[in-house]
């Protein structure tokens, strides 16, 4: 009875404070797109460092960093340089979009692409890619998260039920507040999963005597989990690299960073940002510490990414492992609210407002947008429950196919030879591939790399190759590109 | 339509910290109680950190 009185409050305190935070901060939304969208370009450094952070920390970094740990050997290592990685582009690639951004007033990444190769048909193609891999990934997120509420609650809520509630918060406030709602509630959600994950490592760790006899046991016990390539003999050195390239170009092409980088107030924030994303990667020594005490205390779990509840909930107390457990659901909400919000802009802005209703006001697109919040959560939500197996394959793609959009960010952004042209068949081509690699199990990844790495050297290959075959973009866009990126040297670099 | 030497040379020094990070594949010698592979690369972690506050602190190089 006191158990389950604790899980309620724990649960209802977590759905209760974000639709508290979100609602306030809807006070302050403006009736504009740009408000609605990418906060009028005001977002502050406190609101920007936690809701870049927890955006990207999803369901994957909490339950799967364990499960890696666990089962795999150390190749999960390789986050804290990944990390770094990300903050790094997010200051040396994003503060370009930022201003280029700023400067022709976009909202998505399509609007980027079109103003900059001057193509609507690959602008149109980003937008598809964005939508198709971003869904997949938003259904692992309520997964995580539903699977999460459901432990946390000792049962009370079945996962179903959890992943209505997941949805139904997340729906109300992004639905009032726009990306102002979403950042705020993400500094709370942010506070929580890095408490969870270090928290959950040292407490764990300390049931085996710590954590220098935990490695000394482990090294007496089951040395193969310490090196690479993992006790299964899979994850290997090249997939060290493969994996610290892939995560974060995968993450940072994401729709929800797009608006991330669009929203920000200053270009000095961006400097900042490698130092503080890079640092924020000490929550990963918590779930190396869990995933390697899990091979100690509970060797035999089938599921590798249920082996952080598994434990809490044996030799943690009640309310401590459901408010952990809480931290978990916390990294899914924060970037399910913020993959609705921004598959919303896509929708609104690159399709409903150029192609159906292309004289809508600012009052109709965001009530568009609304409503777009709504269809795509549960678009989601249906498929979670209908063709979850099916899914979890295409969750597996859904990194690798975003991160195929660097190749022509980057190509434009450095490159004057570049063309749509060779964009759009180095897209095309890196998808393909990703796609090939996933579906048809007997065609091997050469060198045992990562199917994702393997297809963006092919994309790059190909939109180099293609672009030097075409003819340049016309004068007029890359003359305004030119003046723009003088004044860019000139005041921003 | 400027080269920035302190900005190459701190570019420079990411680039290799990566690099680095990316035969210490080792259980010994075990720092602070952690495989090499691990204190390792945590160390190098820290070194990262540092470059990119100073990065932060002299506007990447830039001044």
């Amino acid at each position: 009875m006191l158990q389950n009185v604790s899980a309620i409050v724990i649960l209802g305190l977590f759905m209760f404070i974000p639709l508290c935070m979100g609602l306030i901060a809807s006070k302050k939304l403006l009736p504009t797109t740009e408000d609605f969208f990418v906060q009028g370009r005001t977002m502050g450094s406190v609101a920007v460092f936690f809701t870049v952070a927890a955006t990207w920390w999803s369901a994957f970094a909490f339950l799967g960093s364990n499960g890696y740990f666990y089962a795999q050997g150390p190749v999960y290592w390789t986050a804290i340089a990944w990390n770094l990685l990300f903050g790094f582009l997010y200051y040396f690639i994003g503060k370009r979009i930022w201003f280029y951004g700023r400067k022709s007033n976009c909202i998505t990444a399509s609007d980027f692409f079109r103003k900059l190769y001057g193509s609507p048909g690959l602008a149109n193609l980003v937008a598809v890619v964005m939508l198709v891999f971003t869904i997949p990934y938003l259904q692992v997120q309520l997964t995580g998260g539903a699977y999460l509420i459901e432990v946390a609650s000792g049962g009370l809520i079945p996962w179903k039920i959890g992943g209505l509630i997941f949805y139904a918060v997340i729906i109300v406030y992004v639905w009032a507040g726009g990306l102002r709602a979403v950042a705020w509630t993400d500094i709370f959600y942010g506070v929580l999963l890095f408490f969870g994950m270090v928290f959950a490592g040292f407490y764990l760790a300390a049931r085996v005597g710590g954590t220098a006899a935990l490695f000394r046991t482990l090294k007496q016990t089951a040395p193969e989990s310490l090196i690479l390539p993992g006790p299964k003999g899979t994850f290997g050195p090249m997939m060290w690299v493969s994996m610290f390239i892939i995560t974060p170009l995968g993450s940072f092409m994401g729709p929800q960073l797009w608006t991330r980088m669009y929203a920000v107030k200053s270009s000095r924030l961006f400097n900042l940002m490698p130092f503080l994303l890079g640092f924020a990667a000490i929550a990963y020594i918590g779930s190396m510490l869990v995933g390697n005490t899990g091979i100690l205390l509970e060797p035999g779990v089938a599921v590798a990414d249920q082996i952080l509840p598994v434990m809490l909930f044996k030799y943690a107390p009640f309310a401590l492992a459901a408010l952990i457990c809480a931290g978990g659901a916390a990294a899914a909400m924060s970037t399910a609210n913020s993959q609705i919000h921004s598959m919303s802009a896509v929708y609104t802005v690159d399709i409903y407002q150029r192609y159906i209703n292309t004289k809508a006001d600012h009052k109709k697109l965001i009530f568009v947008g609304r409503v777009a919040i709504l269809v795509f959560a549960l678009i989601a939500y249906f498929m979670s429950v209908f063709i979850p197996g099916f899914l979890v394959t295409i969750g597996l793609v859904a990194m690798s196919g975003t991160a195929q959009i660097f190749v022509p960010t980057v190509g434009i952004l450095f490159w004057k030879r570049s063309t749509s042209s060779g964009a759009i068949v180095g897209l095309v081509a890196g998808v393909f591939l990703v796609c090939l690699f996933t579906f048809v199990p007997a065609v091997k990844v050469p060198w045992g790399m990562h199917s994702g790495l393997f297809s963006i050297i092919v994309n790059t290959i190909v939109f180099v190759v293609v672009s030097l075959l075409t003819p340049l973009r016309s004068g007029e866009v890359i003359k305004a590109q030119d003046e723009q990126e003088a004044e860019y040297e000139e005041n921003y670099a | 339509m400027r080269i920035y030497p302190g900005r190459i040379l701190l570019f420079l020094l990411i680039f290799i910290g990566f690099l680095i990070m990316e035969f210490f594949n080792r259980i010994d010698p075990m720092i602070f109680g952690l495989p090499f592979i691990y204190s390792f690369t945590l160390i190098m972690w820290a070194v990262m950190v540092v470059f990119m506050f100073i990065g932060y602190k002299t506007n990447w190089g830039r001044g």
